[in-house]
Formats: structure tokens, sequence, C-alpha cells
């Protein structure tokens, strides 16, 4: 097959472009240790919901020196619990699960965001190192009242936390 | 030789019908998008909220499916029968077909737009993911399974073209759009295996009452095997016009045929194995094959690239036929002028954009900060509602004179009409690019809450929402203006007869090209090779860990008034 | 240099939209925050003038494309 001098160029060039891409999201993967949304959450059948030691309670607990996970419920149209307190510098695992339909959880302007969707547990640690206020969002369509679905996480400077929830 | 019209009077009468039912849907498609954008962004709503949802149902599948395969079949058909040189063997199938696609059309329409009237106990507000709880109708989804089976029979007929045309030939080449539909075809039925599974094993028979309980992951996975094919479905027709079309607009020729065969082999065999690339933030899905659909979807730049380096080589020796010169002046020796031709240099432009902010998406890690936010739209408003929608509308102003042997009503308006897309596309994309990144969320009715503000590095969040309302209000008034355009062209207002427009050989043609690239039932095994890697472990585990009917996850029924026996 | 035809016009001013709109995002890094209300119109009157000066300015008619 007859190619081009400038199609071969062009054609190696787009293969490193690409080799490079995927090296980049390596890097994030495995260097960086940014690690993706998985199964490791495991699943729950809504009814079981209630009698779940996670999710009968949602909240926020400690469970190391600056580890803590948070049970969360999404659902139409509200999170539970809506605010969420946390200190800075903590690493928190939360554990999302919807009696209803799919919902997203955005902590907005963070790269903080997962699907939540019914008879699956979403897991993912997100560390906060930074105080603040910041908003939560459903950023998955959940129906008529989707727009009104917020939440916040109130990142508490370390000298003001109390172990409080 | 004749114009198209007279030489295969009947051919060009169905993709005339063809034609009629995109442009329709296109229209009411873009008023609802209209009406969105002017909701969404509180410059003046119009609708209410709930009717918000119900709006962007409708706006999703009418242009993102109806306005783009009716197109689609439209074009196929006239490629196969143009480049084959004959008529369809049968145009009953033909008129199946269409007939089924319109049938399946209208049904779900009509379950969309019942959303609107709260005293007819229909609706479908579950948007055109129709992600399981939320439960439409079941007409929604009869509708669909119509409308997809349409498709399959077109498709099926394309390939009895072709099999009546080797047969008379049987040592040629298969002719290159011919090629280019047949592959495409073949990208279809593989892909659409996941979404006909979904709809009528489970979403179906669920909206019917049948199964009292469904997967919601499985039922989205199923979706996304088919959701990213999909947008090569969109894609191809206007690749097809790219490769085979512009350059004649352009004053040359293809500068390559065995490297368009490529790009379509490689779309067909990469298209489907993608599909995770849409749940990278799903549970239930191990990392391991989230990183799969990462690399196969980095590959699958690499068509699309080499579409970009061939279609501006064939443009740029075009011009030079023309008299360019220079490095770069050759660019103003392009027939600017043409809305065919500008209409689709600009799609082009407007491409590459969407093209980059789609490696942000595929970006595993990365797009944490993208998803479901307003970039997507964003970014497939250039893909799909520019490359696809614009390049049909350009490709539109040389191919329907060619099927009613009429010229187009106003060149200078159809200038105006392509020029104002990309203005209005550049406005409204752009600023949801960046009100993306500043995390305001995807199909929201007006996305105002009352515990935070959206920061953005740069102006104000109402600076980005009044840009987003002037962009969708331009494309608005473009869509208007392209389909008055085709009325008026379409009647006969006086202008004058259209002549025959040939398409010239490619510079480098089919002989050019390896044999084993006409191989298509080598190129479908890998393909299915490649989808069985990717996708049987997955669904065996979301089948294993969740049942295959899940464990009492509850139908949501999007209805709104009266519930009358379908639902919780 | 030769006086764009009325196209070719249109065409330069649907390519310099996104470029002028990116242009204040890179006044931003360059430390220059130029409020939407002056930036504008200042943005549209500058395009009119180069637009002005192609088409009073440029020599010739315009070659028929």
């Amino acid at each position: 097959m007859d190619i081009h001098r400038y199609e071969r160029l062009w054609l190696a060039g787009a293969l490193v472009l690409i080799v490079l891409f995927i090296g980049t999201i390596t890097y994030g993967a495995v260097v960086v240790g940014v690690e993706m949304v998985s199964a490791s959450g495991g699943t729950i059948a809504p009814d079981e919901i209630p009698n779940d030691d996670r999710f009968s309670d949602p909240r926020v607990e400690q469970v190391g020196e600056n580890e803590y996970e948070a049970y969360v419920i999404a659902r139409q149209f509200l999170f539970q619990p809506r605010q969420l307190r946390v200190p800075e510098g903590s690493t928190v695992t939360f554990y999302v699960t919807s009696p209803d339909v799919l919902h997203g959880f955005e902590v907005v302007g963070t790269n903080a965001n997962m699907m939540v969707i019914p008879g699956q547990v979403t897991k993912a640690t997100v560390e906060f190192e930074e105080a603040g206020s910041y908003g939560v969002v459903c950023n998955e369509y959940c129906g008529a009242g989707h727009h009104t679905m917020e939440g916040s996480i109130e990142v508490v400077p370390q000298s003001e936390w109390e172990g409080g929830n | 030789m004749a114009l198209f019209r007279d030489e295969y009077p009947a051919e060009a009468r169905i993709i005339r019908l063809a034609l009629a039912s995109s442009f329709t849907a296109l229209g009411i498609g873009a008023l609802f998008g209209l009406l969105q954008a002017l909701n969404r962004t509180g410059v003046l709503p119009l609708i209410s909220p709930t009717d918000y949802y119900t709006a962007l149902t409708a706006h999703g599948v009418l242009l993102a499916l109806i306005f783009t395969i009716f197109f689609l079949v439209a074009v196929f058909t006239w490629a196969v029968v143009r480049s084959l040189e004959r008529g369809l063997p049968d145009l009953r199938l033909a008129k199946l077909a269409y007939g089924l696609m319109v049938i399946g059309t209208v049904t779900t329409t009509v379950t969309i737009l019942g959303g609107f009237v709260p005293e007819i106990p229909m609706s479908a507000d579950v948007l055109y993911t129709m992600y399981a709880p939320m439960q439409a109708h079941p007409g929604f989804y009869g509708g669909l399974a119509l409308f997809l089976i349409g498709t399959w029979v077109a498709g099926f007929d394309w390939f009895r073209a072709w099999w009546g045309w080797r047969n008379d030939n049987p040592d040629e080449r298969i002719p290159l759009q011919t090629f280019m539909v047949l592959t495409t075809t073949l990208m279809w039925y593989i892909g659409t295996i996941g979404l006909a599974i979904e709809v009528l094993v489970f979403l179906l028979p669920w909206s019917l009452g049948i199964w009292e309980s469904i997967n919601p992951l499985l039922t989205r996975t199923l979706f996304w095997y088919f959701g990213h094919m999909v947008v090569y479905f969109w894609l191809l027709p206007a690749y097809l016009l790219w490769y085979t079309v512009m350059p004649k607009l352009a004053g040359g020729r293809l500068f390559s045929d065995p490297l368009a065969r490529v790009v379509f082999v490689l779309f067909l065999l990469l298209s489907t194995p993608v599909g995770v690339h849409h749940q990278y933030l799903d549970p239930g899905i191990a990392e391991g094959f989230k990183f799969i659909a990462m690399t196969n979807t980095m590959f699958l730049l690499l068509p699309s690239l080499l579409t970009a380096f061939t279609v501006v080589a064939s443009i740029e020796h075009g011009a030079r036929q023309r008299g360019g010169t220079g490095y770069l002046g050759w660019l103003g020796a392009l027939p600017w002028r043409k809305p065919a031709f500008t209409g689709m240099a600009l799609a082009g432009i407007l491409f590459a954009a969407g093209g980059f902010s789609g490696m942000i998406n595929a970006g595993m890690n990365i797009n944490y900060l993208v998803h479901n936010t307003i970039w997507i739209p964003g970014h497939f408003h250039l893909t799909v509602g520019t490359a696809v929608a614009l390049t049909f509308m350009a490709g539109t102003y040389w191919l329907l004179p060619q099927l009613t042997g009429r010229e187009i009503f106003s060149e200078r308006l159809g200038l105006t009409q392509v020029v104002l897309w990309f203005v209005g596309m550049t406005f409204m994309s752009n600023a949801m690019h960046r009100a993306g990144l500043a995390g305001i969320p995807r199909r929201t009715a007006d996305p105002t809450y009352t515990g935070f503000v959206f920061e953005t590095p740069l102006g104000a969040i109402s600076e980005l929402r009044a840009q987003i309302a002037l962009g969708g209000t331009l494309l608005f008034v473009s869509a208007m203006l392209f389909l008055l355009i085709v009325i008026l062209s379409w009647m006969d207002r006086g202008q004058p007869a259209a002549t025959h427009d040939p398409l010239p050989a490619p510079l480098s043609g089919a002989e050019h090209s390896p044999p084993i690239l006409d191989n298509l039932k080598l190129w479908t095994g890998i393909a299915v090779a490649l989808v069985i890697l990717a996708y049987t472990l997955p669904f065996v585990a979301i089948v294993s860990d969740g049942g295959l009917l899940g464990d009492g996850i509850r139908a949501s029924a999007q209805i709104i008034g009266p519930l009358l026996g379908v639902g919780p | 240099m030769k006086r764009p035809s009325p196209a070719g016009l249109l065409i330069l001013v649907a390519f310099a939209i996104p470029v002028l709109i990116e242009f204040r995002t890179v006044l931003v890094w360059l430390g220059v925050d130029v409020p939407l209300v002056v930036y504008a119109p200042s943005a549209a009157l500058a395009l009119a003038a180069v637009v002005a000066a192609l088409w009073v300015f440029g020599e010739g008619n315009p070659t028929r494309a």
C-alpha cells in the first residue's frame, strides 16, 4: 500500500500522541494513585438498606487517626445526611447507595465525583486537604425534582474539630 | 450521465422521504433545544421544570436518534445505489424499513410528548438514555424497538444490493462508498445487540409488568455497549460525505481510497469495545475493565486523526487545482461561497475541538472532573451537534438538487445558515465546557442551588449562562433557516434545473489498497472477538453480583398524573 | 493585500469569534481581568475595524470563486 510520506509522519505522530495519552492516564493511576470507583463497595438490595449498620443511620464515623467513613444515602431528591462534617486533613471513604433510582454525587469544584446505582454500594476514598465549605450536587437525572437535589460537606479546620458529627 | 433522480426515480423517492422525516425531527428537536437553553440559563423560562425533562427527552431522542439515523438511511441508500450503479434489488424492503422506522418514531414520540399533558397517564421522562429504574410508558420502548428493527432491515437491503452487484462483478473491489456503508452497517449490527437485549429482554417486559424487578447496572451497561458505537453510526455518514463528496466540492479528488478503507475498518473493530468509558464512575465494574476501555478508546483516536489528514490533504489538492498557491495561501482559493463546502469545513474545524474535549473525557481518571457536568453536552454538541449535524445540512445543499432536480433556493442564505450554526455553536459549546469545569451539572432544569455557589476562574457564572442562551438561540435560528431553505428549494420557486454532479475518482484508488481490506468476514470476526474480550467478564460480574433482574429494585415510573397500574 | 470576497470576510468573522472569546481567558492568565461589559463591545469594535480596513484598503475586486 502506497502511503504518502507526510501521511506516514502524521500516522506516526498520531500513534505517539495516543501512547502519550495512555501513559499520562497510567501515570495518574499508578504513580499519583488516583483510583477509579470499582466493584469493591459490594452490593446491597434496597430492602436491606434500613437493616444495614451503615445505612440505617447515615453518618460520618471515625475509624482511624485521620481516617473516616461516610455512609450516605442518595434518594429522590436529597442526600442523607444532607450535611457532612469532616476535619481538615482527613481521608474519608464514602459508601453511597440509593433505594430508588440512579443519582450522582459530585463535590462541586473538585474531582470527587461518583455514580450511585440502586443495588450497588459506591465506595470512594477522598482526601480533604483544605478546610472550607463544599456543595454536593446530584449530577445524574433522577426525576422531576433533580435540580433541587443538593447537599454539602463542611471541612472543618483542625482547631475547631471536636470529633462532632 | 443523468441526474440521480432521473436515473433511479423510485430510490430517489424513498431517499427524499427519509430526508423529510429526518428534517421534521430536526425541527421539533431544535425547538425543544431552544426552550431548554432559555430555561436552564434562567434567561427566559417558558416551561416548568418538570416539562423541561420532557423537552429534554424529546430533544435527545429526536435529534440524536431520529434526525441522524433517517439521514443516514437517506445518504447510505444514495451512496450504495450510486456507487454500485444499480437500483435496489427489492424496493419493498426499503419501504418496509422506512415504514418501521416511521411507526416506531411516532409511537415513541407520542409517549414522550404525553408528558406535557398531565391528564394523559402516558409519559417517558426518562431522557434519551432511559436508565432504569426510571420507567417510561411501554410504547416508548416498543417504538424504539420497531425503529431499531427498521434500521436492521435497511442494512440488510444494502447488503442485498451489494451481493447482487458482486455476482455480476466477482473480481472487483467493493466501490468505496458501498464499502463504507457495509462496514458501518456491520458495526451497527454488532453494537445494537446490547440495545436490543436491553429493550426487548428487560425494559419492555418490565414496563409491561412482566418483570417486577430489574438490575439497573446491567441495563445501563447494555445501553453503553450500544451507546458509544452509536456515535460512530452518526459520524460515519458524515465521514462518507467528507471523504467522497467534500474533495469534489473543493475542486479536487480524494487523497487516498486505501486509507479511507482502513479508517472504516478501524471503526468496525473498535467502536463497541470501548463502551465502558461512559461508566468510569460506576460502582460494580472493576477498574481493570475501565482501564481496558480507556486504552481501546485512545486507539479509537487513530481513525479520526487519519481522517483529518486525508480530508485536509484532499481539500488542499482541490484548492491547488483551483489555482491556490503558497503554504497557507491555498486556503483562499477554496469555494467558501458554497454552503455545501463551507458547512463541511466549519464542521470539521469544530470537530477537531470536540475531539480534543473527547480525549479529556476518555482519560479515565481525568473523567472525574467532567463526568455528568455540562462539559459533556459541550463536547457532544461539537461532535454530533456540529461535525454530524452541520455536515448533514451542508451535504443536503449538494445532494438535494440531485434528488429533486432543482437547485437550492439561495446559496447566500445557505452560507449564512451554516456560518450562523458555527457561531452559535462556538458560543454555546465554549460556555458549556467552562461551566462544566465549574461543576455545573448537565441534564438539570435550572441549576441554582441554595447552599453554595459555583465558581469560575474567569468572569461570572451569569456570563456563562447568558453565553449558552445566546448560542442556543443562534443555533435555533440557524436550524429554522435551514428548514426554510430546504422547503423553498424542494418546492419549485423558479430555481434553475439541477445538473448531474459526478464524483471524481480518488488520487490513489482502490487498486492500491490491499485486497484484504475488502475481507468483511475477517474484520467482522475480529470485531466480534474484541467485543467478547471487552464485555464478557464485566457482564458476568454484574449478573453474578446483582442478579439478572436485580434484587427487589422496583420501577420508578416517570409518569405525571394518575398511575395506571404501572410502577411501584 | 487583495480585498477578500464577502464570503471570505464572513468566514474571517466567524473564525475570529472563538479566538476573541478565548483571548479574554488568555488575558486572565497574564493577570489582566477585563469585565465582559467592557470586553465584548471592544472586541466587536476591533473586529469591525479589521473587516472595514480589509474592505476599504484591499486592492482590486474580489476574485469570483
